[in-house]
C-alpha cells in the first residue's frame, strides 16, 4: 500500500510541478542603499524606464557593472522612491530554469541592447528602497536611459506553447504505470 | 480484485481515455467549428479581423479565433488558428500575428511549406487578402524579438511549435500579393 501511494504522489508531482524540478540560484546583488562595482553609466536626471514596468520614470538613474554578467540598477526618482533593478544575462539558462526564475518575479528581457546593455538576453529583477534623490550633473536621455519599448518587451515573455505532446506522454506514460500496478496487484491477490 | 487492483487499473483506464482524448483532439477536422464561428461573426464590420485562414498547397481552412497576449499568456485556441488582437506590448509587437497548435488539423502541416507559396485570408467586412511566403525560421521560445515591429505592415507571420517535445518554435513569414 505505502509503495502505491508513493507511486502516485510521485506521478501527481511529476505532473503538476514538472516545471519546478530543476533548481536554479541567482547571483547574489548588493542593495543599492549599499551599492558596490564600477559605475557604468549615471544621469542626474531624466526620463528613465524599469525593467517589465511600461511606464517612464523622473530622477537619477545608477547603473554599477558587479562582473561580466550582472549589473545593478538604481533608480531614485525625485521623490524619494527608489527601484532597483538587477540585471542577470542568462545565456547559460534553459527554459526551465528560466520559468522559475519568472515565478519568483524575475522578468525576462530578450535582448540587453535595448537597454544600453550587452546583447543577448538577461533577467531582471525590481525591488524598491528609499534614496535621497540627486540634483546635479548631466541630463541624461541616451546610454543607460531606458525606452518604454524596452520595458514594454519584458511583457512578452516568451512564444506561445502551441503543442501539447508533453501532456500526452505524461498522460500516456501514467496510464502505462497505473495498469501495470492494476496487473501486478491483481497477480499478488491471485496467490 | 482486491481494492487497490481496482484503483490502479481505474486510474490507469482514466488516463488512457485521456490519452485517447488528445490524439482524437489533434485529428478531428474543425470544419464545423468554422461554419459556427462565421455565422456569429457575420456582422462585424467596424473593425474587420480575420476570419478565416486558407493555405490551399496543405489542404488548410481553418478559422481565425481572436486572442490576446496578457501579462505573458498567450491566449490559445484549439478550434482554430489564433489572431493577436490585443496584448501589454502591442505597441513593439507586429501587427498580422497568427498562431495555432502544431496538430495535424491545426497548423501541424506548415512546416511543409514551401517558398512562394499562397496563404489566403478572408476578412470579416468580406476582404480577401492574398500573401506569398517569404521566410521560414526555427526559433527557441523566447526569441520574441522574432515578433518585436516590423516597419512593413504588409506581412504576417504564422507560427506553431515544432521539434522534440515542441520544444522550438516554426515561423513562416508572407508578403501580401494584394
Amino acid at each position: 500500500m505505502k509503495a502505491f501511494l508513493v507511486i502516485l504522489l510521485t506521478i501527481f508531482n511529476i505532473i503538476f510541478n514538472v516545471h519546478y524540478v530543476l533548481a536554479v540560484e541567482a547571483p547574489n546583488f548588493p542593495s543599492c542603499n549599499k551599492p558596490s562595482g564600477v559605475i557604468k553609466v549615471q544621469y542626474n536626471e531624466g526620463t528613465h524606464g524599469i525593467a517589465g514596468d511600461g511606464s517612464t520614470y523622473t530622477g537619477k538613474d545608477t547603473v554599477y557593472e558587479l562582473d561580466s554578467d550582472n549589473l545593478q540598477q538604481c533608480f531614485c526618482s525625485t521623490s524619494g522612491q527608489g527601484i532597483q533593478t538587477n540585471w542577470w544575462r542568462i545565456s547559460s539558462l534553459d527554459e526551465n530554469q528560466q520559468k522559475i526564475l519568472r515565478n519568483l518575479g524575475w522578468k525576462y528581457i530578450p535582448n540587453g541592447a535595448l537597454w544600453g546593455l550587452k546583447d543577448g538576453a538577461y533577467m531582471a529583477q525590481n525591488s524598491n528602497y528609499t534614496c535621497t534623490p540627486g540634483n546635479s550633473g548631466d541630463n541624461g536621455t541616451g546610454g543607460g536611459e531606458i525606452t518604454r519599448e524596452a520595458a514594454s518587451a519584458g511583457q512578452v515573455l516568451g512564444l506561445a506553447y502551441t503543442g501539447n505532446s508533453i501532456f500526452l506522454l505524461i498522460s500516456f506514460l501514467t496510464a502505462v504505470i497505473f495498469l501495470s500496478l492494476g496487473i501486478i496487484f491483481h497477480k499478488k491477490a491471485g496467490h | 480484485m482486491n481494492k487497490w487492483c481496482k484503483i490502479s487499473f481505474f486510474l490507469g483506464l482514466i488516463f488512457l481515455f485521456l490519452t485517447v482524448f488528445f490524439i482524437l483532439q489533434r485529428y478531428i477536422p474543425l470544419t464545423l467549428a468554422k461554419d459556427l464561428y462565421n455565422q456569429q461573426n457575420n456582422n462585424v464590420s467596424s473593425n474587420p479581423l480575420p476570419l478565416e485562414i486558407i493555405i490551399p498547397s496543405i489542404n488548410l481552412d481553418l478559422p481565425v479565433i481572436p486572442a490576446k497576449l496578457v501579462k505573458g499568456k498567450w491566449e490559445l485556441s484549439s478550434f482554430g488558428v489564433s489572431y493577436l488582437i490585443d496584448s501589454d506590448s502591442s505597441d513593439i509587437l507586429r501587427s498580422n500575428i497568427f498562431y495555432g497548435h502544431n496538430w495535424p488539423n491545426l497548423l501541424g502541416n506548415i512546416t511543409k511549406l514551401q517558398l512562394g507559396e499562397k496563404i489566403i485570408v478572408k476578412f470579416s467586412d468580406g476582404f480577401i487578402k492574398e500573401y506569398k511566403i517569404s521566410a521560414f525560421e526555427t526559433v527557441n521560445p523566447e526569441e520574441v524579438s522574432i515578433l518585436f515591429n516590423s516597419s512593413d505592415s504588409n506581412e504576417i507571420t504564422l507560427y506553431t511549435c515544432t521539434g522534440f517535445l515542441d520544444g522550438k518554435r516554426f515561423i513562416v513569414r508572407a508578403m501580401v500579393l494584394y
